[in-house]
């Protein structure tokens, strides 16, 4: 409900001011030319990414937090942004943009660089056929903060004054078109599906890993599952958007707060938290200093960082996180 | 039924266990005891398929139990482990209600009969008297509800063979005996066989049918508590001097008084 | 966390900067640094005018000259040993024939081709070898003061003459040519420089007597445009067109439905040398939305030498001629 809500209400509102009559004539089909151009064309496309980024940083969020049970696990936790980022700066440095896959190029790299950057993570923390959380988190950690320093040597070699990498990095979702949420819709479905199906066995892992093992859940096998979809789902949304933050950490968190631990809902209602806090967020983006733009990424933590502090102010009087 | 031949474990260069074989009956309830680190925990990981042995085998039921896959094991095996359960927000119903997860689909349907998992989770808030505190969140529950509620967990699993580590630490002796009570009557009830590793000697006396005493990560004795509790094998295994007397009110169960010199 | 939180200070403080640098800059700065432009080209002028009556202009020396940091420098002999940390100033020394005084040049000098032979000393983004700069003991620094705000006081700290420029304008590149030559002591190739200059300016001037402007949407990369108060503003508008962005300012990111609402009848991409970025007008042209724009139905999406048009040195009349006819073409014919 409240996601139809934001939809309608952002796909009236935009920086060319065409009233909300108009905004629905020309969903009826009856628009003039230019109307329907912004309105379908470059708004709702738009909208559609936000959805679908939001959903997938928010629920790849739950993921992460419930197979590493560390409510401030996010998205980016194992490197995956790095990876991600490492890849788009490359291609950015070395004027690669349209040279590797047309103009897909960008986004192709990033998302095959931060699942890399996952399976690097992966392959330094497995100690005998187990992964340790700890293990985990150290070595994500670790890589990230490697690839980092890469990324900065990089910009400081593309020395521009307007940097790119810096801008993709910070994240947008203007100039997508229609292409880019078709292309990740499907995706973003199965991933959800996916990780939808392991909520039941991410609910026993609270108890602990070798508790959940007697219950009956494949405790490695189900890390495994988990961690690659969340990886895949935020390498995705990276890859398209550059580096969102707060989403996949503040959603999961919040949805926590008020419906309690349980995965079955907390997956699915994330999916909703996500998609209308970026939706929001990117509305901000697009509206407050029209019509310049402001990097998304900025917009949701410049929210949610705040938000977050709110959060963990008031989990210690009550709820627990 | 358990068995278990020529186990060995080794973490590194360390022998944690050195060939044990046991083998435990349907029905009987089998207590773990021995100082600390004798490897009784790494016994029970080993007999629970939690982790792998070195060498030798178990069996579970028949079957290997590298053999089961892991849910078709936790249908047949509850283990309730020492650390109590921790605090995230789960109320008591939902938690004992993990215990079906084994006997559900992914949707989280049952997939043998669907009205058993309401009558199980049911009967055990019931058993277990934990009623009035069904809609509580773990956090907000005394020790001793905690430790009946992973109890009822455990029992909600509705399995045959049954394997506590330490089910009494952090207990008072009036919860202690009302966890081994509860524990002892769901076992006559449904026959279950029972591995249980103690540290209260007096109540391994009372409880179990046999012990095995480990020392050093092999099987020091096995037998009937009256074979096992003895003053000097106890004195040898401890390396303190208890007096061991007969229960003023069992015949079977020899208990311990401790003499510090 | 640490690590997120930290990037995102960094990047809000880079964007901030940028923003700042570009806009505040432009606004006051610039206001005061182009009188005192003004100031010392007026000095150059007294000087000319002494020199300037026999028949091949010559420098005095010792000769005073205030640049745009407000900083009188005095040359007391020709300097010789040049060295150049912009590639506009770059291409200055090398129009007026001094390029076999250029010692070293900047990463970002390659123009022309003669510089890639040259040591270079880094860039102001990327960290400047200062110590290899003392080593060559210039005798003089040419700089720009709005692209590299510090590095004038941070050179004369070491004691190396720096000569800083910042020119804005059309007319201000070449005083700024005038004035170099004057140091340099090539006022006659100078004047042969700006003369051309000139006749390009008039050249296009001429054209577009009583020519309506055409509304203008420039690109500088994908979704990035610039508002008035930048140079290349005051070039599309020499050209004939009107940036479609000109009640905005600076550089900024822009909202594309604000571009379609705005219809531009010409829209300019940066090209590389040689043509290349024909990729980014089929990504412009394949824009979802973008094709009721008149300047995607007509095809009128043109690539501009970026490197000339930004680099404000004595290719810039040759830029303006290039937009000029990248707006329009039948004028042009």
């Amino acid at each position: 409900m409240l996601l139809l809500f934001s939809f309608t209400l952002s796909l009236s509102i935009g920086s060319s001011m065409i009233p909300i009559t108009e905004v629905w004539s020309v969903l009826l089909g009856k628009g003039d030319e230019v109307s329907t151009a912004i309105v379908i064309n470059v708004r709702l496309p738009r909208i559609i990414l936000a959805i679908l980024v939001g959903s997938a940083l928010a629920v790849a969020g739950a993921g992460f937090q419930g197979v590493l049970r560390n409510p401030l696990a996010d998205p980016y936790i194992l490197g995956v942004s790095s990876g991600a980022s490492f890849g788009a700066a490359f291609v950015i440095l070395f004027g690669l943009q349209s040279a590797l896959f047309g103009m897909y190029s960008i986004p192709i790299v990033a998302f095959l660089t931060g699942v890399l950057t996952l399976l690097l993570v992966i392959k330094i923390a497995m100690t005998s056929g187990q992964m340790k959380k700890e293990t985990l988190i150290l070595s994500g950690v670790v890589v990230q903060a490697f690839l980092g320093s890469f990324i900065s040597l990089m910009v400081s070699m593309s020395g521009k004054a307007i940097n790119e990498i810096v801008f993709w990095m910070m994240g947008s979702l203007t100039m997508r078109g229609w292409e880019y949420p078709k292309i990740m819709a499907p995706y973003l479905f199965i991933g959800i599906v996916i990780l939808l199906s392991q909520g039941r066995a991410l609910n026993l892992f609270t108890l602990g890993e070798r508790q959940a093992l007697h219950l009956g859940v494949n405790v490695e096998r189900t890390k495994m599952v988990v961690l690659v979809t969340s990886t895949l789902l935020t390498a995705s949304a990276v890859s398209v958007s550059g580096v969102i933050g707060f989403v996949g950490l503040v959603v999961p968190h919040l949805i926590r707060m008020v419906v309690g631990p349980d995965y079955r809902l907390i997956i699915p209602l994330s999916v909703f938290g996500g998609s209308i806090y970026v939706l929001w967020a990117d509305t901000i983006a697009r509206m407050a200093l029209m019509p310049k733009e402001i990097p998304l990424g900025v917009v949701t933590s410049l929210l949610g960082a705040p938000f977050f502090a709110y959060l963990l102010k008031k989990g210690k009087k009550g709820v627990k996180l | 039924m358990i068995v278990a031949k020529e186990l060995c474990k080794r973490y590194g260069s360390r022998d944690i266990l050195m060939n044990i074989n046991l083998s435990v009956q349907r029905g009987e309830v089998l207590g773990v005891i021995g100082p600390n680190g004798c490897g009784k925990s790494t016994l029970m990981k080993l007999l629970s398929g939690a982790e792998k042995p070195t060498k030798g085998t178990v069996e579970i039921n028949g079957k290997f139990i590298k053999s089961y896959k892991q849910r078709e094991l936790a249908q047949t095996l509850a283990v309730l482990p020492q650390e109590a359960i921790p605090e995230i927000g789960f109320t008591v119903r939902e938690i004992i209600e993990m215990g079906r997860y084994p006997f559900q689909n992914w949707l989280g349907e049952e997939t043998k009969n669907t009205f058993q998992e309401e009558s199980i989770v049911d009967q055990t808030i019931e058993i277990l008297a934990l009623k009035h505190i069904v809609n509580q969140t773990i956090e907000n529950i005394s020790g001793g509800e905690r430790q009946r509620v992973a109890l009822g967990k455990v029992m909600a699993q509705d399995p045959t063979v049954l394997m506590l580590d330490e089910p009494t630490t952090y207990l008072d002796i009036g919860h202690q005996l009302q966890m081994m009570e509860a524990v002892k009557r769901w076992q006559q009830d449904k026959e279950l066989t029972v591995v249980v590793i103690l540290h209260d000697l007096n109540i391994a006396s009372m409880y179990c049918d046999r012990l095995v005493l480990m020392q050093d990560g092999k099987i020091q004795t096995i037998g009937e508590p009256a074979e096992v509790i003895k003053e000097e094998t106890i004195a040898s295994v401890y390396d303190t001097e208890p007096i061991v007397i007969d229960h003023p009110r069992r015949t079977v169960s020899p208990q311990i008084i401790l003499d510090p010199q | 966390m640490d690590n997120m939180f930290r990037r995102i200070a960094v990047l809000l403080f880079l964007f901030i900067v940028t923003i700042g640098l570009v806009g505040c800059n432009t606004q006051e700065e610039n206001k005061e640094e182009s009188s005192q432009d003004q100031n010392s080209s007026a000095e150059v002028e007294e000087q000319e005018d002494g020199s300037q009556e026999e028949s091949k202009l010559e420098t005095e020396y010792p000769l005073t000259v205030t640049d745009a940091t407000g900083t009188e420098v005095t040359f007391d002999s020709e300097p010789t040993k040049l060295v150049s940390l912009i590639p506009s100033d770059t291409e200055i020394l090398f129009a007026l024939g001094a390029g076999d005084e250029v010692l070293a040049v900047d990463d970002n000098s390659n123009y022309p081709e003669e510089t890639a032979d040259l040591p270079k000393l880094g860039s102001t983004y990327s960290g400047l070898n200062e110590e290899e700069l003392i080593a060559l003991q210039p005798d003089v620094v040419f700089i720009n003061t709005q692209l590299q705000p510090e590095v004038a006081a941070q050179l004369r700290a070491k004691d190396i003459k720096v000569f800083g420029s910042n020119p804005q304008s059309i007319e201000e590149i070449m005083e700024a040519i005038t004035r170099t030559g004057t140091i340099l002591n090539n006022q006659e190739e100078a004047k042969a420089v700006t003369d051309q200059m000139n006749e390009d300016l008039q050249y296009v001037k001429d054209k577009l007597a009583n020519v309506e402007p055409k509304k203008v949407y420039a690109e500088y990369s994908a979704g990035w445009s610039f508002g008035s108060g930048e140079f290349a503003n005051d070039l599309i508008n020499l050209a004939g067109g009107e940036n479609i962005f000109a009640d905005q300012e600076s550089w900024f990111e822009v909202n594309p439905e604000e571009v379609i609402k705005r219809n531009p009848e010409v829209i300019l991409y940066t090209s590389g040398e040689e043509g290349a970025g024909q990729e980014n007008k089929e990504q412009i042209l394949s824009r979802d939305g973008w094709d009721v724009i008149d300047a995607v139905k007509n095809e009128r999406v043109v690539g501009v030498n970026s490197t000339k048009a930004s680099r404000v040195g004595p290719r810039i009349t040759e830029s303006l001629i290039e937009i000029f006819e990248a707006i329009h073409p039948k004028l042009a014919e």
